[in-house]
Protein backbone atom coordinates (compact mmCIF):
# COMPACT_ATOMS: atom_id res chain seq x y z
CA UNK A 1 0.00 0.00 0.00
CA UNK A 2 1.59 3.25 -1.32
CA UNK A 3 1.57 6.54 1.34
CA UNK A 4 -2.15 7.73 -0.75
CA UNK A 5 -3.96 4.91 -0.12
CA UNK A 6 -2.80 4.88 3.40
CA UNK A 7 -3.97 8.08 4.10
CA UNK A 8 -7.64 7.47 2.43
CA UNK A 9 -8.04 4.44 4.58
CA UNK A 10 -6.79 6.20 7.88
CA UNK A 11 -9.81 9.09 6.42
CA UNK A 12 -12.67 6.96 5.77
CA UNK A 13 -12.40 4.01 8.79
CA UNK A 14 -13.91 4.44 11.61
CA UNK A 15 -11.34 4.79 14.37
CA UNK A 16 -11.54 5.40 18.42
CA UNK A 17 -8.48 6.88 20.44
CA UNK A 18 -9.02 5.25 23.73
CA UNK A 19 -7.31 6.50 26.90
CA UNK A 20 -7.59 4.60 30.47
CA UNK A 21 -7.09 5.02 33.80
CA UNK A 22 -4.79 8.19 33.36
CA UNK A 23 -3.90 10.14 36.02
CA UNK A 24 -6.20 13.46 37.43
CA UNK A 25 -3.49 15.72 37.46
CA UNK A 26 -3.06 18.94 35.59
CA UNK A 27 0.38 17.98 33.82
CA UNK A 28 -1.19 15.27 31.69
CA UNK A 29 -3.81 17.11 30.08
CA UNK A 30 -1.50 18.85 27.67
CA UNK A 31 -0.19 15.63 26.36
CA UNK A 32 -3.71 14.22 25.99
CA UNK A 33 -4.63 17.34 24.11
CA UNK A 34 -1.97 16.59 21.67
CA UNK A 35 -3.08 13.09 21.41
CA UNK A 36 -6.74 14.53 20.47
CA UNK A 37 -5.12 16.33 18.28
CA UNK A 38 -3.52 14.09 16.64
CA UNK A 39 -6.50 11.66 16.04
CA UNK A 40 -8.39 14.61 14.51
CA UNK A 41 -5.85 15.16 12.34
CA UNK A 42 -6.13 12.12 11.45
CA UNK A 43 -9.40 11.21 11.09
CA UNK A 44 -9.74 14.25 8.82
CA UNK A 45 -11.86 16.71 11.39
CA UNK A 46 -12.39 20.45 9.73
CA UNK A 47 -9.85 23.06 11.41
CA UNK A 48 -13.72 24.90 13.02
CA UNK A 49 -14.57 21.41 14.31
CA UNK A 50 -11.31 20.36 15.46
CA UNK A 51 -10.89 23.88 17.67
CA UNK A 52 -14.33 23.67 19.68
CA UNK A 53 -13.60 19.81 19.88
CA UNK A 54 -10.66 20.30 21.99
CA UNK A 55 -11.49 22.86 24.13
CA UNK A 56 -14.31 21.11 25.36
CA UNK A 57 -12.82 17.97 25.80
CA UNK A 58 -10.28 19.89 27.85
CA UNK A 59 -12.60 21.82 30.14
CA UNK A 60 -14.40 18.64 30.66
CA UNK A 61 -10.88 16.86 31.93
CA UNK A 62 -9.54 20.43 33.46
CA UNK A 63 -13.12 19.86 36.01
CA UNK A 64 -12.07 16.42 36.14
CA UNK A 65 -8.80 17.61 37.95
CA UNK A 66 -9.85 20.69 40.10
CA UNK A 67 -13.10 19.06 41.39
CA UNK A 68 -13.87 15.61 41.16
CA UNK A 69 -11.01 13.76 43.76
CA UNK A 70 -10.12 15.44 47.05
CA UNK A 71 -6.51 16.68 47.62
CA UNK A 72 -4.12 14.39 47.84
CA UNK A 73 -6.30 11.37 46.60
CA UNK A 74 -5.57 12.07 42.66
CA UNK A 75 -7.71 9.35 41.21
CA UNK A 76 -7.88 8.68 37.20
CA UNK A 77 -9.87 9.74 34.70
CA UNK A 78 -11.30 7.76 30.95
CA UNK A 79 -11.27 9.34 27.67
CA UNK A 80 -13.39 7.81 24.84
CA UNK A 81 -13.65 9.25 21.52
CA UNK A 82 -15.40 7.44 18.69
CA UNK A 83 -15.32 8.67 14.86
CA UNK A 84 -18.20 7.49 12.97
CA UNK A 85 -17.54 7.86 9.21
CA UNK A 86 -20.81 7.49 7.80
CA UNK A 87 -22.62 10.10 9.08
CA UNK A 88 -19.31 12.92 9.93
CA UNK A 89 -20.22 12.32 13.70
CA UNK A 90 -17.51 12.73 16.73
CA UNK A 91 -18.53 11.63 20.35
CA UNK A 92 -16.21 12.35 23.28
CA UNK A 93 -17.08 10.40 26.36
CA UNK A 94 -14.82 11.61 29.61
CA UNK A 95 -15.41 9.39 33.00
CA UNK A 96 -13.87 10.09 36.25
CA UNK A 97 -14.63 7.81 39.68
CA UNK A 98 -14.50 10.87 42.30
CA UNK A 99 -17.36 13.15 43.17
CA UNK A 100 -17.53 16.96 42.36
CA UNK A 101 -16.97 19.19 45.08
CA UNK A 102 -19.42 22.69 44.39
CA UNK A 103 -17.43 25.66 43.66
CA UNK A 104 -16.89 28.41 45.81
CA UNK A 105 -18.41 31.66 45.24
CA UNK A 106 -18.22 32.25 41.64
CA UNK A 107 -19.08 35.61 41.49
CA UNK A 108 -15.56 36.67 42.89
CA UNK A 109 -13.42 33.89 41.87
CA UNK A 110 -15.15 34.10 38.35
CA UNK A 111 -14.43 30.67 37.61
CA UNK A 112 -17.00 28.38 36.42
CA UNK A 113 -16.80 28.94 32.71
CA UNK A 114 -15.87 25.23 31.69
CA UNK A 115 -19.68 24.13 31.81
CA UNK A 116 -20.91 27.06 29.97
CA UNK A 117 -18.50 26.98 27.65
CA UNK A 118 -18.71 22.47 27.09
CA UNK A 119 -22.66 23.62 26.38
CA UNK A 120 -21.61 26.20 24.23
CA UNK A 121 -18.82 24.32 21.76
CA UNK A 122 -20.78 20.71 21.72
CA UNK A 123 -23.72 20.24 19.49
CA UNK A 124 -25.27 18.03 22.23
CA UNK A 125 -24.19 17.60 26.09
CA UNK A 126 -25.31 14.32 28.52
CA UNK A 127 -24.14 14.76 31.87
CA UNK A 128 -24.42 11.44 34.02
CA UNK A 129 -23.70 12.08 37.91
CA UNK A 130 -23.68 8.42 39.61
CA UNK A 131 -22.60 7.57 43.25
CA UNK A 132 -19.28 5.51 41.29
CA UNK A 133 -18.83 9.22 39.38
CA UNK A 134 -19.74 11.26 36.45
CA UNK A 135 -19.91 10.78 32.84
CA UNK A 136 -19.84 13.66 30.05
CA UNK A 137 -21.04 12.55 26.70
CA UNK A 138 -20.25 15.48 23.86
CA UNK A 139 -21.25 15.09 20.37
CA UNK A 140 -20.53 16.99 16.85
CA UNK A 141 -21.44 16.07 13.14
CA UNK A 142 -18.78 18.15 11.08
CA UNK A 143 -18.91 18.97 7.36
CA UNK A 144 -16.44 16.59 5.62
CA UNK A 145 -13.85 17.86 3.26
CA UNK A 146 -13.04 15.76 1.43
CA UNK A 147 -11.09 17.13 -1.36
CA UNK A 148 -10.90 14.69 -4.10
CA UNK B 1 -0.81 5.18 25.10
CA UNK B 2 2.74 6.39 24.48
CA UNK B 3 3.74 9.17 21.79
CA UNK B 4 7.74 9.77 23.03
CA UNK B 5 7.78 13.14 20.19
CA UNK B 6 4.85 15.08 21.62
CA UNK B 7 6.03 17.56 24.00
CA UNK B 8 4.46 16.63 27.35
CA UNK B 9 3.72 20.41 29.04
CA UNK B 10 2.32 23.68 27.58
CA UNK B 11 3.92 26.56 26.63
CA UNK B 12 3.67 30.52 27.88
CA UNK B 13 5.90 33.19 26.87
CA UNK B 14 4.95 36.40 28.24
CA UNK B 15 6.89 39.88 26.81
CA UNK B 16 6.54 42.93 28.58
CA UNK B 17 6.65 46.72 26.38
CA UNK B 18 6.13 49.48 27.99
CA UNK B 19 5.54 53.02 26.52
CA UNK B 20 4.67 55.98 27.96
CA UNK B 21 1.60 55.77 28.90
CA UNK B 22 0.61 51.92 28.09
CA UNK B 23 2.28 48.90 29.01
CA UNK B 24 1.37 45.62 26.37
CA UNK B 25 2.01 42.27 27.48
CA UNK B 26 2.70 40.15 24.37
CA UNK B 27 1.27 36.50 25.25
CA UNK B 28 2.34 33.35 23.09
CA UNK B 29 1.43 29.80 23.77
CA UNK B 30 -1.06 28.00 25.46
CA UNK B 31 -3.17 29.53 28.89
CA UNK B 32 -4.63 26.53 30.46
CA UNK B 33 -4.71 24.99 34.16
CA UNK B 34 -1.03 24.62 33.98
CA UNK B 35 0.30 28.14 32.71
CA UNK B 36 -2.69 30.24 33.84
CA UNK B 37 -1.23 31.14 37.41
CA UNK B 38 2.01 32.60 35.79
CA UNK B 39 -0.13 34.64 33.50
CA UNK B 40 -2.13 35.85 36.29
CA UNK B 41 0.79 36.74 38.20
CA UNK B 42 2.55 38.79 35.31
CA UNK B 43 -0.78 40.50 35.03
CA UNK B 44 -1.37 41.30 38.89
CA UNK B 45 2.44 42.77 38.37
CA UNK B 46 1.15 44.83 35.38
CA UNK B 47 -2.23 45.68 37.22
CA UNK B 48 -0.19 47.25 40.35
CA UNK B 49 1.56 49.96 38.30
CA UNK B 50 -1.44 50.53 36.28
CA UNK B 51 -2.71 53.91 37.36
CA UNK B 52 -0.43 54.50 39.95
CA UNK B 53 1.74 57.19 38.06
CA UNK B 54 1.14 61.04 37.71
CA UNK B 55 -0.76 59.99 34.37
CA UNK B 56 -4.05 59.63 34.56
CA UNK B 57 -4.36 58.07 30.92
CA UNK B 58 -2.57 54.95 32.27
CA UNK B 59 -3.57 51.55 29.79
CA UNK B 60 -2.75 47.93 29.90
CA UNK B 61 -2.89 46.04 26.56
CA UNK B 62 -3.03 41.96 26.64
CA UNK B 63 -1.98 40.93 23.05
CA UNK B 64 -3.32 36.61 22.81
CA UNK B 65 -2.70 36.77 18.64
CA UNK B 66 0.28 34.33 19.40
CA UNK B 67 -2.05 32.53 21.91
CA UNK B 68 -2.80 29.05 20.09
CA UNK B 69 -5.04 27.52 23.29
CA UNK B 70 -7.15 29.59 25.84
CA UNK B 71 -9.65 27.84 28.25
CA UNK B 72 -11.57 28.16 30.96
CA UNK B 73 -8.79 29.37 33.66
CA UNK B 74 -7.29 32.15 31.29
CA UNK B 75 -10.56 33.35 30.62
CA UNK B 76 -10.98 33.60 34.28
CA UNK B 77 -7.97 35.71 34.56
CA UNK B 78 -8.81 37.88 32.00
CA UNK B 79 -12.59 38.78 33.82
CA UNK B 80 -10.30 38.69 37.60
CA UNK B 81 -7.99 41.35 35.76
CA UNK B 82 -10.59 43.57 34.40
CA UNK B 83 -12.42 43.64 37.74
CA UNK B 84 -8.97 44.93 39.54
CA UNK B 85 -8.47 47.58 37.15
CA UNK B 86 -11.95 48.83 36.86
CA UNK B 87 -12.20 52.54 37.22
CA UNK B 88 -8.31 52.50 37.56
CA UNK B 89 -6.81 52.29 34.20
CA UNK B 90 -8.30 50.69 30.65
CA UNK B 91 -8.03 47.07 30.27
CA UNK B 92 -7.65 45.99 26.31
CA UNK B 93 -7.15 42.72 24.89
CA UNK B 94 -5.64 42.16 21.58
CA UNK B 95 -7.38 38.60 20.11
CA UNK B 96 -8.64 37.31 16.89
CA UNK B 97 -9.93 33.89 15.49
CA UNK B 98 -11.12 30.61 17.05
CA UNK B 99 -8.41 29.97 19.77
CA UNK B 100 -9.00 33.41 21.30
CA UNK B 101 -11.83 35.18 20.35
CA UNK B 102 -14.63 32.66 20.29
CA UNK B 103 -14.20 31.11 23.41
CA UNK B 104 -14.40 34.89 24.95
CA UNK B 105 -17.38 35.39 22.97
CA UNK B 106 -19.44 32.04 23.65
CA UNK B 107 -18.87 33.14 27.43
CA UNK B 108 -20.37 36.90 26.78
CA UNK B 109 -17.37 38.33 27.37
CA UNK B 110 -17.08 39.90 24.12
CA UNK B 111 -20.01 42.38 25.21
CA UNK B 112 -18.12 43.43 28.86
CA UNK B 113 -14.62 43.69 27.89
CA UNK B 114 -12.54 45.90 25.17
CA UNK B 115 -11.38 43.13 22.41
CA UNK B 116 -9.59 43.93 19.32
CA UNK B 117 -8.79 42.28 16.30
CA UNK B 118 -5.03 43.69 16.63
CA UNK B 119 -3.10 45.87 18.81
CA UNK B 120 -2.76 48.58 16.70
CA UNK B 121 -6.55 48.92 16.33
CA UNK B 122 -6.92 48.76 20.69
CA UNK B 123 -4.06 51.40 20.48
CA UNK B 124 -6.31 54.02 17.89
CA UNK B 125 -8.87 54.02 21.14
CA UNK B 126 -6.17 55.69 23.69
Amino acid sequence: MNECERRVVAATADRHLVIEGERADPHVLATVRRQLAEFARVIGLPPDTTGDVLLATYEALANIVEHAYSPGDPGTFDLVVEHRDEDAALTVTVVDRGSWKPEADNSVTRRGQGLRLINALSESVRVDRGDGGTQIRMQWHYRPTRGG
Amino acid sequence: MEYPDVAPESHLGLAVEVTDSVVVLHVSGEIDIVTAPAFEQKLAELASLSGTSASDTSVLVVDLLGVRFLSSAGLAVLMRTADELEGRSRFLIAATGPATARPMTLVGMAETLEIFPTVEAALTTV
